[in-house]
């Protein structure tokens, strides 16, 4: 019976077990099609960021000129009160009350009617100088000008909309219209327009620690992680703080990071590349290079070289965006911020001496595989300024940055950089 | 060689004419390994579908070292316990009522059989027989490294393999016999609940 069973097993394994048959054409449609699916998914995981960053852009240019127009129309303003306060007495001393009426009955628009309350008119002088609300200005009694606009009104009654406008149609009466909310943002302080903006440059040594992610069974994984070891590296930058409120301002800017990783001795060995050619192949944390040293240029798979202490060196350019909030005591600012930054690889070099029986050389590998052009991180910092002057502040700040995504790809140890550093810099008002 | 290779590299970077050529390239032996392991040739469709999918993602993990072949079909069979893992409940059998298949019948008569009509008889056995018997024949899987693979015990492996053996000997024996049999329906598929 159990010579029965197995020969059963061998039966089966002998017909079948190379057996070939051609799927359906469906079926490579069916893998075609969700490929390119896939391939969009991944193209929408940027996209998102795309979208955010631009997102926030336009919100910044939007408030930029928002601002710069205000700024225009204060202007404007500035230059008509100016001839308020000097021209306002004599010249309004001469209208004469039936000449504003006369006016008011021919010209008699609808849209500004709401705007004017006149059932207090005749009651209170004062409160007939302050009578439309949220648009005379609130200055304009200080002057003789309030007391000639008196004199022309008290006489005519209740005011209708259509004399209002008269009177600031009126030449000799020089206009006093403001918008409600230029007077309002008056009256905050730290909202000047040109104050908003104003720029930090900092210098933060780094001290960066990697969370490398493998297979616990992969050797070579394990070797890496042990056998490198990250040394002192910096980041160092501009920011540009726009001012959103008392509280909180965004702050884009652009940075530069240095990190080096110091790797130990390790025997490399040779073996095919992705063209086929057989070099010697050095596995670092962030991808891999390969080299070629002129003493062993036509190396068999297998053959290995010693390389010495090796460094490993990666430079980033950084675009972070972060939010801020800051509550000032006194001279101080101290603050908070949080945001995300899009670190883009300017150079990924690993150096070594490599060394057979009674060769060496130095190898630079400037290219190394698996390395991405992009990663994202994010960041945190805690920190105070001291205001100098006016103008100038002194900043520092520790900062921790942390990977959102690996800096590599399509190899087996996938590795994450972090890092706390201390910020220091100084912030100039523009 | 180094068409694979390049084939392979063209994977690696996305380049859909290369999976193109890989898929026609493998897709028949593939699909014939997916067509042990599923009960019909939609599921080994299925099956096949979503291994060459895993082998495109992952296939820069291949390191050019060892069999392309060995690698991807891997894939396959490990999609398609991905698949009954899913659906079906792999552990206990009981209550299989099989007669004694008896003597194994004339092996000159067994020959005779065609391999589509010898898969056809594995496509009847229950998933759990038809996976035990697959790993253990075809991949020379021991049934310790069944019973993990599986999360079953070992006991439960060797069972469900002698009752694969049974039912596909008297499977065998009824289709020798007859010239144009007629499948009875899954056979064994008294899985647990």
């Amino acid at each position: 019976m159990d010579e029965n069973l197995h020969y059963i097993d061998r039966l089966f394994r002998d017909a079948i077990d190379d057996y070939e048959e051609i799927p359906s054409l469906k079926a490579w449609k069916t893998i075609s099609d969700r490929l390119d699916t896939q391939r969009a998914k991944k193209g929408r995981d940027y996209n998102w960021l795309k979208t955010t960053s631009s997102f926030l852009l336009l919100i910044l240019l939007g408030i930029e000129i928002h601002d710069v127009q205000t700024k225009m129309v204060g202007d404007k303003f500035s230059i008509l009160e100016a001839n308020i306060y000097k021209n306002s007495g004599p010249v309004n001393m001469g209208i004469r009350p039936n000449d504003i009426l006369k006016k008011s009955e021919k010209n008699k628009p609808d849209k500004l009617v709401s705007s004017v309350t006149n059932e207090k008119w005749e009651r209170d002088p004062v409160e007939q100088r302050v009578g439309v609300k949220g648009i005379m200005y609130g200055g304009f009694s200080r002057n003789g000008l309030s007391e000639s606009a008196n004199t022309v009104l008290t006489k005519s009654g209740p005011l209708d909309s259509g004399t209002f406008i008269s009177l600031l149609e009126n030449k000799n009466i020089p206009a006093i219209v403001l918008p409600e909310k230029k007077i309002a943002n008056e009256n905050r302080p730290g909202n000047n327009a040109s104050s908003r903006l104003s720029m930090i440059v900092f210098f933060s040594p780094d001290f960066p620690f990697y969370c490398l992610q493998h297979d616990p069974h992969d050797i070579s994984g394990n070797d890496i992680k042990n056998g490198e070891k990250p040394d002192l590296s910096s980041t160092t930058g501009v920011l540009l703080d726009y001012s959103l409120g008392d509280h909180w301002s965004l702050q884009p800017g652009m940075s530069y990071s240095n990190a080096i990783i110091l790797i130990d001795p390790k025997t490399i060995y040779a073996e095919k590349d992705n063209t086929g050619s057989v070099k010697y192949r050095y596995n670092a944390s962030s991808g891999y290079g390969y080299v070629l040293p002129s003493f062993s240029n036509s190396p068999s798979v297998g053959d290995s070289l010693y390389a010495y202490s090796a460094t490993h060196t990666l430079r980033y350019l950084n675009i972070p965006i972060a939010m801020r909030y800051r509550v000032q005591k006194g001279k101080f600012n101290f603050f908070a911020s949080a945001g995300i930054s899009t670190n883009i690889l300017l150079q990924g070099i690993i150096e070594t001496l490599v060394q057979d029986n009674s060769n060496n050389e130095i190898e630079v590998m400037n290219h190394l595989h698996g390395l991405k052009n992009i990663y994202f991180s994010g960041l945190f910092n805690i920190g105070a300024e001291y205001r100098l002057n006016k103008n100038f502040s002194l900043m520092a700040a520790p900062v921790r940055r942390f990977a959102l995504n690996s800096i590599n790809k399509n190899v087996s140890v996938k590795s994450y950089p972090n890092s706390f550093g201390i910020a220091a810099g100084i912030r100039m008002r523009l | 060689m180094k068409t694979l290779n390049t084939l392979i590299q063209g994977c690696i970077d996305g380049d859909r004419h290369s999976q193109s050529r890989l898929y026609d390239l493998f897709a028949p032996s593939m699909f014939g390994v997916c067509l042990r392991y599923a009960a019909n040739r939609e599921e080994a469709e299925e099956i096949l579908q979503e291994g060459f999918l895993k082998a495109f993602e992952c296939i820069y993990q291949f390191r050019f070292a060892g069999s392309f072949e060995g690698w991807i079909r891997k894939i396959m069979v490990n999609s398609a316990l991905q698949k009954y893992r899913s659906r079906h409940h792999l552990h206990a059998i009981t209550n299989i009522e099989m007669p004694d298949p008896g003597y194994f019948g004339d092996e000159d008569v067994i020959a005779r059989l065609s391999v589509k009509e010898l898969l056809n008889i594995i496509q009847l056995l229950s998933p759990a027989y038809r996976i035990v018997f697959n790993l253990y024949v075809f991949e020379g899987m021991k049934h310790k490294e069944i019973a993990k693979q599986l999360g079953i015990s070992e006991g439960t492996s060797k069972s469900n393999l002698y009752d694969a053996r049974m039912i596909l000997q008297k499977l065998v024996n009824n289709n020798a016999k007859v010239a144009n049999p007629t499948p009875p329906g899954i056979v064994g598929q008294s899985l647990a609940n």
